[in-house]
């Protein structure tokens, strides 16, 4: 079933799929997993650029993870109608490219909007469970809603499950 | 008293009462929300509800499910507030057990809970966050499955509330 929620954020990513000379966003993702933590920051990664080798994180099957997440604006001016968007989903192979969400692969998806002035941030707290065994891509993005860029900034890991 | 006193009268207690009854459509306009949970065999979906009092005012929609189901968490929290942007606001969201199915309004214990997440964000009018998030659990009880607004600056908040009974 293709939700609410999906479209929501579907319809914001496909609005704004063009190119990207990102500048104007930091995101920091740090995923733990009971005394097992890891932070990763970045920003500035333009979407044409090739990806860097993802952050990796280990953790047992039915383990409580959680992810938390903030996205700080950089640049100068306020970037409108900003979507950010988390999400963990389960992937073939480590460093697959991201696939697209079919639900039944994605263990957790969260999505919200604002307006970033200058300094502005936002953060979320997300935990999940992971039960099957694999790897997992854990990823942040946040997309401003106008030509400025398509992937603005963006932090990624991938999840051993064993 | 005159006629003309008493024609006054009536219509501020008219007046009067109009406010006190609007109140509550007055308060539902800030945020909207559609929370539901979905289960192998049923599902349930509980909209925007209004804190004080903690309980709120409407029944709370009950799904049931069996140990080990896998279920399908999902809300979508919208701002109706037309006035500018809610700086700050926090939107928590959790799944945590209850005594029994309609008793408390707030889970016992965060470290009880099944998953418990948070936002912190501005909401401009139109504004929204949402999440969808598969789970299991894997103990029998009832369950309170709560989104709800905090610090919006405003004397209520609100919140969307519905009971799971795994068995």
């Amino acid at each position: 079933m293709t939700t609410r929620l999906h479209l929501f954020a579907a319809a914001l990513v496909l609005a704004i799929a063009v190119c990207a000379q990102g500048a104007g966003f930091e995101a920091e993702l740090k995923l733990s997993e009971g005394k097992h933590e890891k932070t990763i920051k970045t920003a500035k990664i333009a979407v044409h650029k090739t990806l860097e080798r993802r952050a990796a994180f280990d953790g047992p099957v039915g383990g409580q993870f959680t992810a938390s997440c903030k996205i700080t604006r950089a640049g100068k001016d306020e970037a409108k109608d900003v979507l950010v968007h988390f999400y963990v989903v389960r992937i073939d192979r480590r460093g697959e490219a991201p696939p697209p969400l079919e639900p039944a692969r994605v263990v957790i998806e969260g999505a919200w909007t604002m307006d970033f002035p200058p300094g502005e941030s936002s953060s979320a707290r997300l935990p999940f469970r992971i039960d099957k065994p694999g790897v997992y891509l854990v990823r942040l993005e946040a997309r401003p809603n106008v030509e400025e860029s398509a992937m603005d900034a963006f932090v990624e890991l991938d999840v051993d499950v064993k | 008293m005159s006629n003309e006193a008493g024609a006054w009268m009536k219509r501020w207690a008219i007046i009067a009462a109009f406010v006190v009854l609007s109140a509550p459509a007055v308060c539902a306009e800030h945020y909207t929300i559609t929370l539901s949970i979905e289960a192998p065999h049923d599902r349930a979906e509980a909209h925007s509800d209004i804190d004080p009092p903690s309980q709120g005012l409407n029944p709370r929609p009950v799904c049931h499910a069996r140990r080990g189901d896998e279920l399908t968490f999902q809300f979508i929290l919208t701002s109706n507030f037309p006035h500018g942007t809610k700086k700050d606001v926090t939107i928590r969201y959790f799944i945590a057990p209850q005594t029994r199915a309609g008793k408390e309004a707030s889970p016992r214990t965060s470290k009880e809970a099944v998953t418990e997440g948070t936002f912190v964000m501005d909401f401009k009018p139109d504004g929204r966050v949402g999440v969808r998030q598969r789970l299991h659990i894997d103990q029998a009880g009832a369950f309170l499955v709560r989104v709800q607004s905090e610090h919006s600056d405003s004397d209520h908040e609100h919140f969307a509330a519905l009971d799971l009974v795994v068995e």
